[in-house]
């Protein structure tokens, strides 16, 4: 009895502990009063990577005003910004580019809150690098090498015989930067051709890294922070204004940061790539820190633009501002934020289940006292364990009821086979990414198996013991590493030689499932009787031949489900892929070309969700065809597995 | 004559080709560790793991990601202790209750084994919809709660090769004392509680380390969280989100990877200690 009591106390004494922590914490932030001097409150900014340096520095600003609000910030692409925003889920979203109407419509408000533009960057280190500095780049120079690649060397593009090829790299996930680099020469960003990389830094560093490339940078990544001088190896493209094929002295706009930002202003610079940046909110900000912020960056924040580099709003444009503040509608503040609800209904669950354990003390017979027992206990333990068969309905019926939309106007095989992928415009093609995704796959497990199968039989059969001891714990420590920690070796060692593609990734996700198999595949070839292995040795056959005829033989099936096992690892393998597949949906390809898969899929455009109608239900069943492939393969390998235990 | 050479051939062909597939995993291995430890050690200093970031962070060394450690472990350990909580009755209820080859516990076995294979990319896109759906914002709890749709499957798998050592006769002896099943479960805790731990250590490891379902869930701010419904940085999450940063972000990457590896280390080295005491013990 005590023992019991004990053990039970014991469990839950921290878990309540840091309940009671946080949940004492959070009331210290609650906003209590709303004097102007001691706001309270917390503000969350999501969004744009364009709009993060800038917000950095009126958060700061703000804060030293305001000491007791909180300020979450963080940038993940225009997409994720207005996703937040739309669903309640932040105040503020910052964006890089102009607001569709169907966005406005769902009840975002856009107030202008600083100028900046896209400019096309290449490598300092690049041959040719004079020639191109004088020549510069027209937009249609732009559309050649970005959409319909007629311009491929560097000699196209100045007008000479050269042909040292253009490496092309554009963004990976859905942003302002890109959006607004197309609308220069008339495209939108799905069209922008290229080794798709993620986020504005790095392009930057892809293209420091190679000679050859060639990209588009928001102002204030092109521009060191710090100096506001041309980040070292970088160097901005001039933009052939007026067509002249030459860059002229008033073209020479890109010495500093404040050279260009002043072109801006002045209007010197078209537009686009020049463009507005936003801080967009869902109806005029209800609560009072929230509305104080957004004020102050209209009014007194701009003084922070030109010291960062940024170009402030015009006058006109910050009345503007000023009369949607007070006249647009209000918004219903942010989605009641329910986080706290949902701690209190899980408090209240532990408190029901010490009262239903506490009704016992009542009881007087023992004998009852115990039944009682028993049955709550067992009560619990059935509603636990058919938890798992209720949460694989949950998760098929709530990812089928989000894809389902996708249905109406295209039929399963239309999505399945489709090869264009355009949600701009409605089309949603999965094939390039399947293929991409069965690829990498296929070619990682061509890496791995032998290797493992290798291994493990040295290791079972033939290794002397103090190698053993060198083998097993390093592939225990290869099993224990995270797959980011593999992401940033793919990065470091194998993207320098074989850059974005499907060789790198494969061998990333090779790696990974190195040591799942060559454990597997040891446990399997230990459960094959020594009697056997010996019978053969007696019938003459050497140790290789007893390995081959023997022991694979006898644990093919084994050897199967191991594989399928790893199979399904690698299909559903998200941020090591991520960091080094270059994100290019395409059907044909060598090993050496950048790809897409359908986890990297999901985890890049999660963000652009609201903004597109249909990209939500796309993502969701890019979601639901990972899903329904890990099912197959792994029912595939139990089945196996469960009819070897069987025969054993 | 010639058909032995062949064969003694072979054998040592095979020999130095396994060899040779020994050392290039070996190999692997100290490409991966080596490139994280210098790389790492290069980038790492004291500032780093005990501050939070400061006003300059976005330019300057100024401050550290100790806001991301910390995220990382608010969300691990509550998640942990639920998991635990979840999952040591359902082993109970798949071994003991039922008796491990009855329908019942062979489906509840299939069910956790396919949700055991489930990408935390397609747990990570279902919380999010689940989030949106009830009004959550991105935070620690929301971090906690898909960690431990994680988790569960992982440390039942454990446990359920764990049970499998109990004798039954050491259970059928419980209960021929007149003891219900739900006292049983005391006496077979004591047994399973040592390998339960090292499940629950290794649970933690590959959940710390897992930045795909976190990333729509817990979100990512440069403040330390200070309640379960603020956003929190997460170690794996700020390896992803810094390596393609300009400087002085990748440096950072490097040495919240090298933090990274050395907490799932330490925690698989205290598992296999655990785990080799206990054998030695029952030996």
């Amino acid at each position: 009895m005590y023992f019991k009591r004990h053990i039970r106390l014991r469990a839950l004494a921290p878990l309540m502990a840091a309940l009671m922590a946080f949940q004492s914490c959070r009331h210290s932030t609650q906003p209590e009063s709303v004097e102007a001097d001691n706001l309270q409150g917390s503000i969350s900014i999501s969004g744009a990577f364009a709009l993060y340096p800038m917000a950095v520095e009126w958060t700061n600003a703000f804060s030293a005003l305001h000491p007791a609000v909180r300020i979450d910030l963080s940038s993940g692409g225009a997409g994720k910004g207005m996703t937040d925003v739309l669903n309640g889920m932040v105040d503020f979203a910052m964006l890089s580019r102009e607001p569709h109407d169907e966005e406005r419509d769902k009840g975002a408000i856009d107030f202008s809150v600083a100028k900046d533009a896209v400019l096309p960057v290449f490598s300092a280190s690049n041959p040719l690098y004079e020639k191109i500095m004088a020549h510069g780049i027209t937009a249609d120079d732009a559309r050649k090498i970005w959409i319909t690649a007629e311009i491929t060397t560097w000699g196209q593009l100045i007008g000479t015989h050269d042909d040292t090829p253009i490496h092309v790299y554009t963004r990976s996930d859905a942003c302002g930067a890109a959006q607004t680099f197309a609308a220069w020469f008339d495209a939108v960003q799905e069209d922008l051709g290229g080794t798709a990389v993620y986020g504005d830094p790095g392009i930057s560093k892809a293209v420091i890294d190679d000679p050859l490339g060639i990209g588009y940078n928001n102002m204030a990544y092109a521009y060191d922070s710090e100096t506001l001088n041309m980040q070292t190896g970088l160097e901005v493209l001039p933009l052939d204004i007026d067509g002249n094929r030459s860059v002229t002295d008033e073209e020479k706009l890109y010495t500093t940061r404040s050279t260009i930002a002043k072109a801006i202003e002045e209007g010197r610079f078209p537009a686009p790539p020049s463009r507005n940046l936003y801080l967009v909110t869902n109806g005029v900000p209800a609560d009072t820190a929230a509305f104080e912020f957004l004020k102050f960056v209209i009014t007194d924040g701009q003084a922070f633009n030109e010291p960062n580099g940024y170009v402030r709003i015009s006058n006109a444009s910050a009345r503007e501002s000023m009369r949607k503040l007070n006249v647009g509608h209000k918004g219903r503040g942010l989605k009641r934020d329910n986080t706290q609800l949902m701690t209190l209904i899980a408090g209240l669950v532990v408190v029901l289940l010490f009262l239903t354990a506490g009704v016992q003390l009542f009881m007087r017979s023992h004998i009852k006292r115990r039944v009682y027992r028993q049955k709550l206990s067992e009560t619990m333990m059935v509603i636990l364990s058919f938890s798992s068969i209720a949460m694989l309905i949950a998760l098929l019926w709530g990812l089928w009821g989000k894809a389902a939309p996708m249905f109406d106007k295209s039929t399963l095989g239309e999505l399945l086979t489709g090869t264009e992928w355009k949600p701009s415009q409605g089309l949603f093609g999965f094939r390039p990414f399947i293929h991409g995704t069965l690829a990498v796959t296929m070619l990682s497990i061509c890496f791995s198996l032998p290797l493992s199968l290798l291994t493990a039989v040295f290791i079972t059969e033939y290794a002397p013991k103090y190698l053993k001891s060198i083998v097993n714990p390093a592939l225990d420590i290869l099993a224990s590493l995270p797959s980011v920690v593999f992401g940033v070796w793919g990065v470091l060692t194998l993207i320098p030689k074989f850059g974005y593609s499907l060789l790198t990734a494969s061998l990333v996700l090779g790696v990974m499932v190195l040591p799942i198999m060559v454990s597997l595949f040891c446990e399997i070839f230990a459960t094959v009787p020594t009697d056997m292995r010996d019978s053969s040795f007696a019938l003459g056959a050497t140790r290789w031949q007893t390995t081959r005829k023997v022991v694979i033989r006898k644990s093919l099936p084994g050897i199967f489900a191991a594989v399928v096992l790893a199979l399904s690892k690698c299909i559903g393998e998200t941020i090591a892929v991520m960091m080094v597949c270059g994100c290019v949906p395409r059907l044909r390809g060598s090993w050496l070309d950048p790809f897409y898969t359908l986890p990297a899929l999901i985890g890049n455009n999660y963000g652009e969700m609201a903004s597109i109608p249909l990209y939500e239900s796309a993502i969701m069943f890019a979601a639901l065809l990972l899903l329904l492939l890990v099912l197959l393969f792994n029912i595939l390998s139990r089945v196996m597995l469960y009819r070897i235990e069987k025969n054993s | 004559m010639t058909h032995i050479r062949i064969r003694q051939i072979e054998e040592k062909v095979m020999r130095g080709v396994m060899l040779v597939a020994t050392l290039i995993v070996l190999g692997a291995v100290i490409s991966i560790l080596g490139t994280i430890l210098i790389r790492g050690c290069k980038a790492l200093s004291w500032d780093m793991v005990s501050k939070f970031p400061g006003k300059e962070w976005n330019t300057a060394p100024d401050g550290g990601f100790l806001n991301a450690i910390l995220g990382s472990l608010y969300v691990v350990i509550p998640a942990a202790v639920i998991g635990a909580c979840i999952s040591i009755p359902v082993v109970f209820y798949i071994t003991m209750y039922k008796r491990r080859r009855t329908g019942v516990s062979y489906i509840i076995r299939l069910a956790f084994d396919v949700l055991y294979g489930i990408p935390p990319i397609v747990y990570g896109a279902f919380a999010f919809l689940v989030m949106v759906g009830v009004g959550m914002r991105a935070s620690v709890l929301g971090g906690i709660m898909v960690t431990v749709l994680l988790i569960v499957p992982m440390m039942i798998r454990s446990g359920d090769e764990i049970a499998k050592t109990v004798p039954d006769e050491m259970v059928d002896a419980v209960y021929s004392l007149g003891a219900t099943k739900w006292e049983t479960v005391w006496v077979v805790l004591k047994h399973i509680l040592p390998g339960m731990l090292t499940a629950f250590l290794l649970a933690v490891g590959r959940a710390i380390g897992d930045a795909a379902a976190v990333m729509f869930t817990a979100g990512f701010s440069d403040q330390p969280a200070h309640s379960l419904s603020d956003p929190t940085a997460t170690l794996p999450l700020a390896v992803f989100n810094w390596i393609i940063m300009p400087d002085p972000f990748p440096g950072r990457a490097y040495a919240a990877a090298l933090v990274l590896t050395i907490l799932v280390l330490t925690l698989s080295i205290a598992s296999r200690v655990i785990t080799r005491r206990i054998t030695r013990l029952n030996k």
